[in-house]
């Protein structure tokens, strides 16, 4: 009678544990497919906006992209020039023993390098420099109207 | 006696935030404030803002007692920020000086709303303190920036920075400000907030069905609610329940999140903005209150809910951890299941509201208790001493550059800037990249290193060099060679910078390998190539006693080396993160071979931490193909180019941090500050700064073998790491602060320099006798330098 009730016991956990398992694998396919759902719908999650948020958006990206790209692309990428000859250092001085005559030879050589060295002020190349002054001027320039102009359709409508 | 005057910038109240939990705060606030009788209110609207008749006669009615004062102030609405901020300065200016006295305080309650251009007044005299909310869009700036005017909020970082004392609503939010901005702990006040109660009564809303059950949702359509994972945990939680439940979403949601929320439930309802009766109403007639968002400034909606006595299902985040750590239902805001499991357990009818817990929650959380604490910041603070403060310039790589040096420049700031008049010197790298908000520029003038020069040198008392190896660092290096000033030693190793000067055209080739020649000579076992970089300084500031043997080791000249430690900021709220059932084991930072990835390789592989968690994240410097050999491990997760936020909330979820370098090259580790910071158990290899550390703050090992016996005696030892952490946070609390580190610059600024032959250089380059290279040439051979 033991033996029977034990037996039992253990199929009733056996189906408990059966629909247990089930039930964990549908969790975990439900879980799955909304993870998906969600990772599409937050690349969506952006463009859910209003019109006018939605514009903004649009312009700041757009505006953005442009004038990175511009600093990127005139960024001085040449190494910095000099604006004269600095006194090498012969490859035969590396073999002297004296710290201290090396370390006054290195501050000679430091002293007319640095004196000698000439950083471009701004960090971007001339033309690149004017594209981006023309680019915020007329961008600026156009704004301003875009707005002039909404105003007085606000006005012409009241 | 007359009482002391009160100005407060009310240009908020002219804007639609005024509705918003942010103005409502505001104006329970200042009532509070207003009806203690302490001070004589006045509030500054802007004739560029609406403000009818109606308007002033309901503020009225809530301020009674204060005056109202309209001035020309302008907005962002009609001028560019700069402008409207300069002009609004002096407008202000001009009105507290002819309206009040000099000791009276100007109070900005909101700084960041648009289209106000909220300032103090210029030169003014007295106290200025302003309401801070919270931190959110810098934290979360890559989700923020492209949907507000980005470089507006952090040009008004600058008035954040000029506040003599900021109140913020709560302890998360003065963390968030130490931690991230590094400003000054006396300079916040915690002052907490409360349920808005602005009306009593309550009123069943017409247009929402409210027969079934419901579920409360207070919530907005900002990306930090968390609404969509709320949303399926709702439609989870329901599938197990018998009844029929709805989800009330309050707030105005725009259309199109609706429709797509609308997509996952069709058990939705939304109000929209309802008068606060009727939001009484749903509050005290909901089984339960919703509130999961991904971070937050105080938590109003779970305060609303304590208010109504309702159970609340919410996010396991610092700040609503710190309005009780048992009051709630607290979930994993990032997993709808178990938000679903904490709605179902909170709908329980056997589980109970835990009164005692909502009974302190109630005493604490008051208006008129808020408006006491504020009022105890203002009465203790006391005007800072007018000093003379030295003019620095400091060489550092920009704070939004790949470095974590230029970051704690800028955290190093706000508590500078109270010792001394700084002008930053930024360099930006090769690659120039961003990977954070740059707000320097905004509060503090900064300049391109490229511009330094012996004309500018001349113009400072002092110049500060932070060096490190790497090409941040190479104007620095340039200009330290030839400008005597104080070097900030941040790697006792630069010979990549020089390689890297070398490469750029810099420095010749024979130079760099002259300065390797010298570490020959001179025999170094702790640095190299800072020979000429050592020698010729007014001063050192060192990190660890490893990097000051290693400077002494090849100075030859009477340079002071002085050591300070690396200074960081402590959270005061305590370290919260969920009880978990798996330990969780990371490598933070640079993920690099060097930082020990084949130990962290052999943890995973060790069956005994199977049922441990092992997190790799920070920016990696490893190959992907190492990478994805390591991701391949079950338990083994990896992130890489985190948001600083993110890693702070990585580091805080550790409980053993595994730092075991393999090459160790005098640095000072941030990255293990930050997890000893957060109470996190550190195990370093026992090496340089490492081992300097108090063998009862970190667990060192010599060798990587002995990291596995360790760790496996730290997983099973909860007790020894909970002491181990509590000691270490204390320790980093008490010892690397940003207060200490300027002490050690004013220190060093201070030491004689009459037998340092750099002083007669630093002399006559400030005479302006110097102005070519011949000039110098001839003045270091005639003093034997050269």
């Amino acid at each position: 009678m033991a033996t029977n009730d034990k037996d039992a016991r253990i199929k009733e956990l056996e189906v408990a544990n059966n629909a247990y398992v089930a039930e964990i694998s549908r969790l975990a396919a439900r879980l799955g497919e909304l993870n998906g759902e969600m990772g599409r719908l937050q690349g969506e999650l952006s463009q859910k906006r209003g019109v006018r948020h939605q514009t903004s958006g649009l312009y700041r990206a757009l505006d953005l992209a442009i004038t990175s790209r511009i600093e990127r692309k005139g960024r001085i990428r040449k190494p910095p020039r000099r604006s004269g000859t600095v006194e090498p250092i012969s490859p035969q001085v590396l073999t002297l023993d004296n710290v201290q005559e090396l370390m006054g030879l290195a501050r000679r050589y430091d002293s007319a390098a640095y004196f000698r060295y000439r950083a471009s002020k701004s960090g971007m190349r001339l033309r690149y420099r004017v594209v981006g002054r023309v680019y915020r001027t007329s961008r600026d320039a156009a704004k301003a109207s875009v707005k002039g102009a909404y105003r007085l359709a606000r006005k012409v409508q009241k | 006696m007359s009482k002391t005057k009160l100005v407060v910038d009310g240009q908020v109240f002219q804007t639609t935030a005024r509705d918003r939990g942010m103005g409502r705060y505001a104006v329970c606030l200042l009532q509070a404030l207003i009806a203690t009788k302490t001070y004589d209110v006045t509030f500054i609207v802007s004739s560029e803002l609406p403000f009818q008749e109606d308007d002033r006669k309901l503020l009225s009615r809530i301020f009674q007692g204060a005056d109202f004062h309209t001035l020309d102030l302008h907005t962002t609405k009609r001028h560019k920020i700069e402008e409207a901020c300069k002009h609004n300065e002096a407008v202000l200016a001009n009105y507290m000086e002819t309206h009040a006295a000099p000791d009276s305080i100007f109070f900005i309650p909101s700084l960041f709303q648009e289209p106000v251009a909220a300032v103090f007044p210029k030169g003014s005299t007295g106290m200025k303190a302003l309401l801070f909310h919270d931190l959110i869009p810098y934290l979360y700036h890559n989700r923020y920036a492209p949907v507000m005017m980005w470089e507006n909020y952090l040009k008004r970082f600058r008035y954040l920075f000029e506040a003599d004392l900021i109140f913020a609503n709560s302890q998360a939010t003065a963390d968030d400000l130490n931690m991230y901005l590094g400003v000054p702990r006396h300079k916040l006040c915690r002052i907490d907030g409360a349920a808005i109660h602005t009306d009593s009564a309550s009123e069943r809303p017409a247009h929402i069905d409210t027969s079934r059950p419901f579920i409360l949702l207070n919530t907005s359509d900002d990306p930090r609610k968390n609404n969509l994972r709320s949303i399926l945990a709702f439609e989870e939680f329901k599938r197990s329940s018998d009844k029929e439940y709805s989800l009330i979403l309050t707030s105005q949601i725009h259309k199109r999140e609706r429709e797509h929320l609308q997509r996952f439930s069709h058990n939705l309802q939304f109000t929209g903005n309802i008068p606060e009766r009727e939001l009484n109403w749903l509050y005290s007639h909901c089984e339960a209150v919703l509130f999961v968002p991904e971070n937050e400034g105080l938590g109003l909606p779970a305060l609303e809910a304590v208010d109504a006595g309702k159970k609340v299902v919410c996010s396991s985040i610092d700040v609503l951890r710190e309005i009780s750590t048992d009051a709630f239902f607290y979930c994993n805001y990032e997993n709808s299941y178990a938000i679903a499991q904490a709605l179902a357990q909170a709908v329980d009818p056997a589980v109970k509201v835990n009164k005692a817990a909502y009974k302190t929650i109630l005493s604490h959380y008051t208006w008129p208790r808020t408006a006491e604490r504020m009022l105890q910041g203002l009465q203790a603070w006391t005007p800072p001493k007018q000093i003379k403060k030295p003019k620095l310039a400091i060489l550092m790589p920009t704070p939004n550059g790949l470095t974590g040096v230029g970051l704690t420049g800028a955290i190093l700031h706000p508590t500078l800037a109270e010792q001394f008049d700084i002008d930053y010197y930024l360099e930006y790298g090769l690659s120039n990249e961003s990977v954070r908000p740059n707000y320097l520029q905004y509060v503090a003038p900064c300049y391109p290193a490229t511009s330094f020069s012996a004309k500018r040198y001349a113009t400072y008392d002092a110049v500060f060099y932070h060096i490190g190896n790497g090409d941040y660092h190479l104007e620095s290096i340039m200009a330290a060679l030839n400008l005597p000033g104080y070097l900030i030693v941040h790697d006792t190793t630069v010979a990549e910078a020089y390689r890297v000067l070398h490469e750029t055209g810099m420095m010749s080739e024979e130079r760099a390998a002259l300065e390797a020649r010298l570490d020959t000579l001179i025999k170094t076992t702790k640095s190299s190539d800072y020979t000429s970089l050592a020698n010729r300084q007014l001063g050192i500031l060192v990190h660890s006693d490893y990097a000051y043997e290693a400077m002494n080791e090849v100075l030859d000249t009477a340079v002071s080396v002085l050591k300070a430690n690396l200074p960081i900021a402590v959270p005061q709220a305590d370290n919260l993160h969920d009880t978990q059932d798996n330990i969780v084991i990371g490598l933070a930072g640079a993920i690099s071979d060097v930082k020990g990835l084949d130990v962290i390789k052999n943890i995973a592989e060790d069956p005994e931490f199977d049922g441990c968690d092992i997190r790799l994240f920070g920016i990696s410097h490893a190959s992907p193909q190492r990478l994805a050999e390591l991701s391949a491990y079950d338990n083994v997760s990896i992130a890489t180019n985190v948001s600083d936020f993110d890693f702070q909330t990585n580091v805080s979820k550790l409980d053993i941090f595994v730092n075991y370098r393999l090459a160790y090259k005098g640095e000072t580790s941030n990255t293990t500050l930050e997890a000893m910071r957060q109470g996190v158990v550190a195990i370093v290899r026992k090496v340089g700064w490492y081992d300097e550390l108090p063998d009862d703050v970190v667990v060192k090992v010599k060798g990587p073998e002995a990291v596995i016996p360790l760790l496996r005696d730290l997983v099973h030892d909860a007790k020894r790491r909970q002491a181990l952490g509590k000691r270490a946070k204390a320790y980093v609390s008490q010892h690397f602060s940003t207060e200490q580190y300027a002490v050690a610059m004013k220190e060093l600024l201070a030491q004689d320099l009459t037998k340092n032959p750099n002083a007669a250089l630093t002399a006559t380059l400030k005479s302006g006798r110097i102005k070519s290279p011949n000039a110098l040439r001839s003045w270091l051979h005639k003093k034997g330098l050269a």
